[in-house]
Order: structure tokens, then sequence, then C-alpha cells
């Protein structure tokens, strides 16, 4: 689905603060995590793009967007909706997601014909408290802004909003609305926003409890102040001090001085109006608590900010305070000073007695991340997948490497199957030379032979095309021959489709592959490649993977640059592409042989990197041996940890790795079970997936290493470089790949939370993107697609 | 809320420093620092230290301090040096000044004679288990003996520079037998890495670099310049790039001059030798209070420190706490790294890097954005906070 984001925030005050934060880390995340779509935000002239980082901006299609002038909210609705139209007609965009729909300085369209349209809910704080907003507002303004909250019940086909309680004031307000309702939860800035290790506090210098706030008549701001000056002057709060972080106009600021000089405190109360982010972010990180007032919100970000830095809190007790905070806050009745005191009494006596939690805090704010809410607007975007009921009577083959034939693809299919075996009646098809399948319950698993007699029994199939000749060679003259759902894992087939059909001995053969080179190269090369062994045919340079795609139904492809690549091939087949699936299988200690509990002892103390996989040149072994010579010497005691076969007669290990004094640095496993694989993973501090050149395959083995939460580098080319830069470090390919590995190693090693985060952002892409739940629904709604 | 919650003991450090009260040199402020900080969180914190009253005068001779004294409200407990062995470490030190070859017992010696205690040994080797102790600087035999007094219990603040003792045999031992390393910096922990990184545990490669605790304010305060000026603060001394600064000084404001511009003023604060500044036409301060000088910061375009041997740099993150960005010697690592990582002013390697780093940092929106990178820089690494979170990170 190609997304048309709506990118008015942008030229908005509120870029920097709230809304408009939440604004960027939503298009951050999707564009970065969230493969499977293509996002164009449309932005006004003059925006400031370096909000967004560098492998944002490397995803995001940027068009702009003229804003109608400010005046009659009718034409300036019109004429908007007319501008977003055509920009979409333009961009051939499928959804038109507004993320700030109900703010009043930026334009809404009515009606988008053939737009899905998605809006994001902040609140209906307005519209649910009419006496403190819509009553103070114009006439022309309430009346626009009530014409977007009705418009909610029947206009958008999606509706995300940042939390359960912005869910329920949707349901309250508007009824059941046509649109799915989702709670894509913000989250906060761990970057700017965590906990200091011990929470100290100082005789010289005095604890503060914060509050950031608004000037804003439900944020209870006099009451606040009101509720600390009556527990400080009881003594609840010991010295502590009272910081109020908002912009106030100064007939608030001195309503609130007052109120401390009336108890005598005004030593201790410091009006600090509007502060910088990194201010906010500082007082929160130092605040021995955060006190937070509101009689309605959306979510409560200082809330969750509080709680990332470990903060005790005490917040109003409203719906969102409570789904934000849990068991980790004090709650008092909403805009109640002695409520506040008695909360702020509890906090501190608690605090003091050891009994809050701020390992649980953090622990529990970690919890709200970007990444999941991306996950969920990412499905939202996708079409709704058949229901299963209803369609589990559809007989679905599945054409594929199967074990015990030892691939990947193979592994995984097995995993697939288990899946989509849920959904409808699944037949697995392996090749004719398999000849003792591994079972699975529920599947009937039959070979290519048999399936060819009963072929126009299925409802539909879905082919697995690889580069393994004696694994896919069936596959691929089925797929060439009966349109299917097809996925190429190695967009580069030439390698396979050369060796299965171009160095055949039967002509028929020979001219499926002079067919497949034909969509690439000129009659001219072609008549070069009528040869015996098409020698001066590059490889890489031509994937021959057209055929295949333009005979089938659809393509799945793993990465952005496999699709754009064959989308100018031939671009009247629909792609789809999403993650390669994965998961972190669950085995016990004592199933491991003694060999590998051996060789994981010998481990221990050092910093160990692994590469996976087969061992070949395209895996750029010199510059790995390189580096590990360097960070050697530089004194860190690490070691490879090489999990796999070398099976690349070019390569001399043995010599490349005596030249460089490694041996007793290097262990190799060789081939070897799927359990010792795992526990080689789970031993290694980072791992190494260099690749170049490629043929634009996504790893499966980077894949596993995601769902171990593992630190990964890999090299800066193709779909490996697609990956965000929180995912994956990226090492350049060229003369000075050893140098950036070894800069790139050693700052893992020496800093274990960059490794943390890193595993972190992988466990957290592994669950939300790459899970064969989620890889098995959309298959299946790409099969059903064709399906009379 | 504020100190040691009262229905618990105090935690209770000891600092062990080689001298006190009478010379301040970079390492012994570093280590006294941390003990003001300690005590500021509610350690029940003592330092000890040596009776003798200065690095410049004999330390054995020269003992006539008292046994107990204080420092800022600090408990200090003064041991007498071991007057045994004086004489052959000074051999020793002649020898190595001088080119000399030493022998491995005689860096043995050197790391074990000199300013040594065993009175001070003995004291901290009778502390109990749960005290935390602290000592430094490498150079200087006193931190080996504490370290070899309570092995595996003393954290220390090293201080390792790039010079021949460093690479010595007692230095690994110095590492293996410390409780944990309190590096300056990330060069410092690198440079220990390469020399002797088969002393060092995983845990001491995977910990954080303390720092030093640099006091900021809650914000970076505003440029308040109106002239083009550049701030030298710090000893009169060659060995730290004053005559280098002096000289781009007078050919920068003659370039300046000869194309109608304005001159940069350079004001210079601090004492020593006062003859280097003669024929140089600069504003000289002498010693100016902590307020007087952050006054000056406030005022200045940029702090310039050309010195090509810093182990830290308080002066460099003094001026970043007030917003004022830095001129450094890009040929010194730390300073280059400290550069590197804040993007808080300009390292130069020639007069034709000065002349620019100056020409930049003199326009008001440069000076203050790079200032604010190097407050955020300084309260994100070496702030009192993060020093704290750093250390107890350290101490597991």
């Amino acid at each position: 689905m190609r997304i048309l984001i709506d990118g008015q925030t942008l030229a908005t005050p509120e870029v920097g603060r709230g809304i408009g934060r939440v604004f960027i880390e939503l298009v951050s995340a999707l564009a970065r995590y969230d493969i499977s779509h293509e996002w164009v935000l449309a932005m006004p002239a003059g925006a400031d793009l370096d909000v967004f980082a560098d492998d944002v901006l490397r995803v995001l299609k940027l068009e702009t967007i003229q804003l109608p002038p400010a005046g009659d909210w009718g034409e300036r609705t019109r004429l908007y909706g007319e501008r977003v139209s055509d920009l979409a007609r333009r961009v051939g965009a499928d959804w038109y997601w507004n993320p700030n729909p109900l703010m009043m300085n930026v334009a809404l369209p009515a009606e988008l014909p053939g737009l899905k349209v998605a809006l994001t809910v902040h609140d209906l704080i307005p519209a649910l408290l009419p006496h403190i907003y819509l009553d103070n507002w114009t006439a022309a303004d309430r009346e626009e802004y009530l014409r977007r909250v009705e418009s909610l019940k029947t206009w958008p086909d999606y509706l995300p909003c940042v939390s359960a309680g912005a869910v329920a004031q949707v349901r309250d307000y508007c009824g059941e609305p046509r649109g799915r309702l989702d709670a894509a939860s913000n989250a906060v800035d761990f970057r700017r926003f965590w906990p200091i290790a011990g929470r100290i506090t100082r005789k010289d210098r005095p604890g503060h409890i914060l509050t950031v706030s608004g000037d804003d008549p439900r944020k209870g701001l006099p009451q606040v102040v009101e509720g600390f000056c009556l527990a400080a002057a009881a003594g609840d709060l010991g010295d502590l001090t009272f910081k109020v972080v908002c912009g106030v106009s100064e007939q608030t600021r001195a309503r609130l001085t007052a109120i401390a000089a009336e108890h005598g405190l005004s030593d201790r109360v410091e009006i600090l109006g509007f502060v910088t982010d990194a201010q906010v972010a500082h007082l929160t990180r130092t605040a021995y608590g955060v006190v937070f007032d509101s009689l309605l919100e959306g979510f409560g970000l200082p809330l969750l900010e509080a709680l990332a830095c470990g903060a005790p809190v005490a917040a109003a007790d409203i719906p969102t305070s409570r789904e934000v905070c849990g068991d980790y806050a004090v709650y008092f009745k909403p805009n109640d000073a002695k409520g506040v005191a008695q909360a702020l009494k509890t906090m501190v006596a608690e605090t003091e007695a050891g009994r809050f939690d701020h390992q649980g805090a953090v622990r529990h704010a970690r919890g709200f991340e970007w990444m999941n809410s991306a996950a969920l607007y990412s499905r939202g975007f996708h079409p709704q997948p058949p229901a299963i009921e209803a369609n589990k009577a559809r007989k679905i083959a599945l054409l594929t490497p199967w074990p015990p034939q030892a691939s990947s693809v193979a592994n995984d299919a097995y995993h697939l199957a288990m899946e989509l075996r849920e959904r409808c009646v699944l037949t697995v098809v392996h090749t004719d030379d398999v000849l003792d399948p591994t079972p699975l319950e529920g599947v009937e698993i039959i070979p290519m032979a048999k399936f060819l007699r009963r072929k126009k029994s299925f409802d539909g199939a879905v082919v697995q095309i690889g580069n393994n000749t004696p694994f896919h060679k069936q596959f691929y003259q089925y797929a060439i021959e009966h349109p299917s759902t097809i996925i190429i894992h190695d967009p580069n087939i030439h390698p396979f489709v050369l060796d299965a059909f171009g160095r055949s001995s039967k002509p028929g053969e020979r001219a499926v592959y002079l067919e497949a080179l034909g969509k690439y190269v000129t009659p001219e090369v072609l008549s070069h490649a009528d040869s015996t062994d098409f020698t001066g045919v590059d490889v890489f340079e031509h994937p021959l993977n057209a055929l295949v795609a333009e005979r089938s139904h659809r393509v799945v492809l793993h990465s952005r640059a496999a699709a754009e690549a064959l989308r100018g091939v031939v671009p009247n087949v629909p792609i789809d592409t999403y993650a390669l699936a994965t998961r972190r299988p669950v085995y016990r200690s004592d199933e491991l042989d003694a060999d590998i509990v051996g060789l994981l002892a010998k481990l221990e103390g050092r910093f160990v990197i692994g590469a996976f996989g087969h061992i070949n040149r395209l895996k750029r072994l010199p510059s790995v041996l390189n580096a590990l010579a360097r960070v050697r010497e530089m004194g860190f005691d690490a070691v490879l940890l090489v999990v796999g076969e070398v099976n690349d007669p070019s390569i001399d290990r043995k010599a490349m790795i005596e030249e460089q004094g490694l041996a007793d640095h290097i262990i190799a496993t060789g081939s070897c079970s799927d359990m010792t694989f795992d526990a080689c993973l789970e031993r290694c501090d980072v791992v190494l997936n260099l690749r170049y050149p490629t043929l634009g395959e996504s790893s499966g083995s980077l894949h596993r290493a995601f769902a171990f939460g593992k630190a990964c580098l890999v090299s800066d080319v193709g779909q490996f470089a697609e990956h965000a830069d929180d995912l994956t470090w990226k090492a350049d390919v060229g003369e000075h790949e050893a140098e950036e590995l070894v800069q790139m190693l050693t700052h893992l090693f020496k800093n274990p939370g960059a490794r943390e985060q890193l595993s972190r952002n992988g466990l957290a892409y592994a669950r939300n993107f790459c899970s064969f739940p989620q890889y098995a629904e959309r298959l299946f709604t790409a099969v059903m697609e064709n399906v009379k | 809320m504020n100190g040691a919650r009262k229905d618990k003991a105090s935690p209770r450090a000891v600092v062990c420093v080689p001298w006190v009260g009478t010379f301040a040199g970079g390492a012994a402020r570093a280590l006294l620092d941390t003990a003001r900080l300690l005590s500021a969180c509610g350690w029940d914190v003592t330092i000890f230290t040596t009776k003798s009253e200065s690095p410049f005068k004999d330390w054995a001779k020269h003992q006539d301090l008292p046994d107990v004294d204080s420092l800022d409200g600090l408990p200090v407990r003064r041991f007498a040096v071991n007057a045994e062995g004086m004489d052959e470490y000074h051999a020793i030190n002649h020898r190595l000044y001088s080119g000399g070859v030493l022998s491995e017992a005689d860096k043995d010696a050197f790391f074990r004679l000199g300013l040594a205690s065993d009175a001070l040994y003995a004291a901290v080797k009778a502390l109990d288990e749960d005290v935390l102790v602290i000592c430094g600087p490498y150079y200087q035999a006193l931190a080996h003996g504490v370290v070899a007094a309570a092995p595996g219990r003393a954290v220390v603040m090293s201080a390792f520079h790039d010079e021949a003792p460093f690479y010595w045999e007692p230095v690994k031992r110095l590492i293996t037998g410390a409780r944990a390393m309190m590096f300056l910096t990330e060069e410092e922990k690198d440079l220990t890495l390469s020399a002797h990184g088969d002393a060092m545990s995983r845990r001491d490669v995977e910990a954080p670099v303390t720092s030093l605790p640099v006091g900021t304010p809650d914000q970076p305060p505003a440029y308040e310049g109106r002239q083009r000026q550049l701030l030298y603060v710090g000893r009169l001394d060659r060995g730290k790039g004053l005559p280098v600064l002096l000289d781009w000084h007078r050919l920068l404001n003659h370039r300046l001059l000869s194309a109608g511009q304005e001159p940069f003023r350079l004001t210079i604060t601090g004492d020593g030798e006062r003859s280097l500044l003669e024929g140089y036409d600069v504003d000289y301060r002498g010693f100016v209070s902590e307020a007087e000088k952050a006054d000056i910061l406030r005022q200045s375009s940029a702090l310039v420190n050309l010195s090509g041997n810093e182990s830290f740099s308080y002066v460099v993150m003094e001026a970043w706490a007030q917003g004022c960005p830095v001129i450094v010697n890009g040929a010194c690592e730390v300073l280059k790294g400290h550069i590197e990582r804040s993007n808080g002013g300009a390292a130069v390697w020639s007069y034709d890097d000065f002349e620019r780093a100056c020409l930049e940092l003199s326009e008001p929106s440069v000076r203050t954005r790079k200032g604010r990178k190097g407050f955020e820089y300084v309260e994100s690494t070496c702030g009192e906070d993060a020093f704290l979170d750093n250390l107890i990170t350290l101490l597991g």
C-alpha cells in the first residue's frame, strides 16, 4: 500500500512538543521498520526536515503540498481536499493518513473519493469538556471542530488512537464508528528519558518534585501548587522543592506565586515557565518525583517520561493515567489540592521507605515502544485478512523445500505451514527426490508428481523460489507454467536459472534460460549467450526473475530494494513486500552436545563475534580476519565464532588465519544442528552478517539474530542498508571496511548499553514485524485475492 | 529526600590522596572533588593523605603537618611518608629522566618507594570491608601501596598518560589488583587497553568512563560578549601551549587590522612564568575568583587551550559549563576526543585552522550553538549527576 501522510504538523508550533513529537516518532518508526508499505510525506513548502533522521529520510518520498490560505473553513477544507486528491492521484496513493486531524491549526479534507482514510485521534477533549473549550471558541472554529469529530463516525476506514483512553473517548462521543479502532499507544524517547543508576539525593542541593503542565483550566495548576504547599507546610516533604514547567501567562504566574507566598514557601516553589526539551528531560531525570494533574487527557506523556526515568509519580485518577502508570502511581482526585497533598505525602513516604520499585517503573515504561505502535498502524493499513471460518475449506498448496532438506527456507517452511494450516486445508508439496519428509499434523505432504496429477483440485498455490537447483527447479518450472503466488527468496535467481536450465543438455530447458535472459538483455548480448556455458553474461547484473514474476498472480519479496528493482522490469505485477519471518526456539541447555557445552565454556569472559551460515568469498572473510587481528592488537580479548561450513574453494581459510596469527582466536563449528546454531548465537556479543556482492537475498540468520536480541553489523549495501540505523550498524564495503568494523566492534565491546539497545530493537522488530503468524496472515490474504 | 535515610547508616568511603591542602594538582583536585561530592550525597567520607607538605619539598624531611585535620568539612588523616628507600627512588627517577637504563627491579622500586606510607597502608588494611576505598593517581607509589594493602577493594583514579612508566609491569599489577578503574577519558581507557588489555577483565572493558565531576548550572548562561575576545585560563607555562597562542593571536590581529576588521582581545588569567607575556598585547588578569572567571567566560567568544598533553582538562569543561565554546590543540588526543564527541568548538592543527575557528566562533549564533553543545556534553558526560551515575555503575 502507498500511504500519503499529511505533514501539516511540520509547519505548526507544535512540531517540537507533544503532538508534534508523536507525529515525528510515529512517521519515523513506520518508515524505519515497516517495509510492507510505501510512505509519501505531503509537506508544506519550507518545512524543516531536520526533525527526521537520515535513515527515515532515505525511505520517505517527499512531496510538497500548498496549504490553503487562512480564512473561511469551508473554503479551506474544499481547497485542501482538492489538493490532497490531486496529489494522491499523482503519486498513486491508496491511503490518506492525517496524524493530527483535530488540531485547529491544520486543515482536514471533508472527502477524498477513491482513497482509504486513516485519522489518528489524540483526544476529544474539546468535545467532552465544551464548557472549558468549545463554548469559548469562535463560532466558526466550533463548527469546524464538530464537523471533524462528526466525520469520525463514518468517514475514516481506520482510527488509530494514542491510548485505550482515547478509544473510549471516541466511543463515548461517537458511538461505534464505521472504521476500525486501534489503541496504538504513545511511547517515550529513551534517548532523553533514562534512569539514573542511583537515585541519589544531595545534602547540598534539595531534591525537587516536578510538574510538566499547561496553562489550561483542566490541568489544575493552581491546585497542584496549593497541594504541594499544603504537604510541604505540614512537613511531609522534607526539604523538597517544587519546579513547575509550562509556559504561563503573567496572570497565572502571579497567581501561583501568590499561593506559594501565602504558605511562606516562595523559596521552595519555582515557576520555570517554558524550557527547552533538553531541560525538561534533565529535570525529569533528576526529579525526586513527578506530579501530574488533569481532568481529562488523551495520554499523559509526562507520566510515562517520569516512569522511564524511574521517578515515582502522583497522578490525577483518570483513565489514561491508570493506563499509562498502572500500579506505579499514587492517584488523587483531579483538580483537588488536598488530594494532591495527600498523594505527594504518600509518594514521598513510600519512596523513603524503599517501597517504590524504581527499576519496575522503568521496565513498565519500556513496554511502551514506538515500534509496537508502528506495527499496529502497519496492520491497520493492510487489507483486512479473509475471515478464517469462511475460508477454512479452501485448499491451498505450498510448493516448498521441506525438512529434511537442509536449508533455512525448508526449516522456515515448516513453521509457516504450522500457521497456514489454521487458515485453510493446506497441502505441502516437496520435490520428488525427498524420500522421508518430516510430517506435520493436520497437513498433507506430497511429492510434486502427485501434486501435478491433482493440481486442478486446489484453490491456489504458493511457490517458493530460491537459488538452489535441486530444491527449486521443479517449482520454478511449475511457476512459469501455472500462475501462482510466488515468494522469491533470492531476488537474483540468475545462478539458479543458469545452472538448472541454461546449462541443461535439454533444448527445452535451455530455451527457458534464454527466454528469462531475454527480459533483460539485447539480442546482441543474447547472441553471445547462445554458447555452452554463457560466459560473458553478467550474473549480478541480470537477476532473471522477471519471467517467473510476470507469469505469477502476485510476487512476495523481502526487501524494498528487491521490490523496486523488480517493479522497474515488470511494473504491472502486484508485488508485496514484508520482512522475512523468524522465531526464537526455546530449548533446554541440557539438550546440548557435550562438545558444544565445552566449546561455549571456553568463551567465558571473552568478547564473541559470530559469523553464521556458509562461509564464502561474499561474506567478506579477509576484512573480518583483518578486523579481528586489529581489535585484538588494541587489547580486546575477542574471538571469532564461525558457525557453518566453508564452501568456497577460492578461500584458503587456513592460510588467511595463520597469516594473521589468529589460530587460537577463531573457533569453527562446521556444519551443525539447529540447536548448536542457536546455542552459539545465544553466546555471541556481536553478530556479523556481511555480504557483498549479494543476490538481493534477505538473511535468515540475520533475522534469527534479531529474534535472539543480538547486536548486528551488516554490509552497507542494497537490502541490508535498508535496515533502520538503530536496528543494525553498517560497514562500508570499500577500502575502509576493516577499519569501520574495528570502530564498531570496539565501541560495542566498551559500551554494553549500546549492545543492549540494539538487542532490544532487534527483539522488538522480530516480534512486531517478523512473526510467522503475521507472515502467514499476509500470505494467505495475498493468495485469496486470486481465488474465485 | 536529602542526605542518607535517617533509619540507615551512611555509607562510608576513604579517599587516598598524595597531598592535601598544600598542593592542588589536577589528580588531587579530582579526588577531592569526588570526596566532596560523595559527602554531599550523604556518604561518610574521610581523606587519607601523607604528611608531606608539597611535591616540591623533600617528601620525607618536610612532614610538619598535623596528623588530624579537615578540609571543607571533611576529616583528614595524615600519615608519615617512609624515609626508607627515598634515595634509591630519586636515583631511579633521575636515571629515568636522563634516559638511563632501568632494570625490572628499578621499575618495581619506582612504584614502591618515593611517596609511600606504610602507616597509611596499615590504616587502609584495617578498614571494615564495607568501606569504599578510592585512590590515585598511578604515578605515585601511594596508590600502588593502597591497592596492595586491600586487594580487590580499591577503586583507582589512575590518570594514565602515554609515558614510559605507564608501560611497566607494576601498572599491570595495579590494574589487576584494583576493584575498578576510574578512567578520566575514553582516550585513557583506550590507551590502557592497548598497553595492558591482558590485565583488564571484561568488566573493566565494559565499565563506563567516570570522567570527573564538573558542576553545571541548570541552563547554559547566555553569551554576554560585546567584542571579539579569546580567553586563556591556566598556568603560564610553555608546556601549556601558551607561546603558540601568543604568536597566533598576534598574527591574527595583524591580519584582521590590515583588512580593516575588528581584532580579538586575548584575556589571560592564571599565574606562572609571566615573562612569557612580555612583548605581547594581552589583557592579563592574574588569578581571578571563580565568579570572575565565570563572568569572563560568558563574555568570551571562545576559550583557547593549545596544550599538547592533557589528561582531562577541567578548564575546557568549566568553559563549557558556562556555555563558552573552546579551541583546542588537535594533536592532543584527549582534547580532540572531547571536541569530536561534543561539537562544542574546534580542534586546530595550524594557524589557518586557528584563524578559521576564531572567526567562526566570533559569530554570536555560532558561538551560542557550539557553547550549548559543549554544555550538553559536560552535563551528560561529566556533570555531577552523570559522574555519580557512572560511578555507581562502575561499582556494580
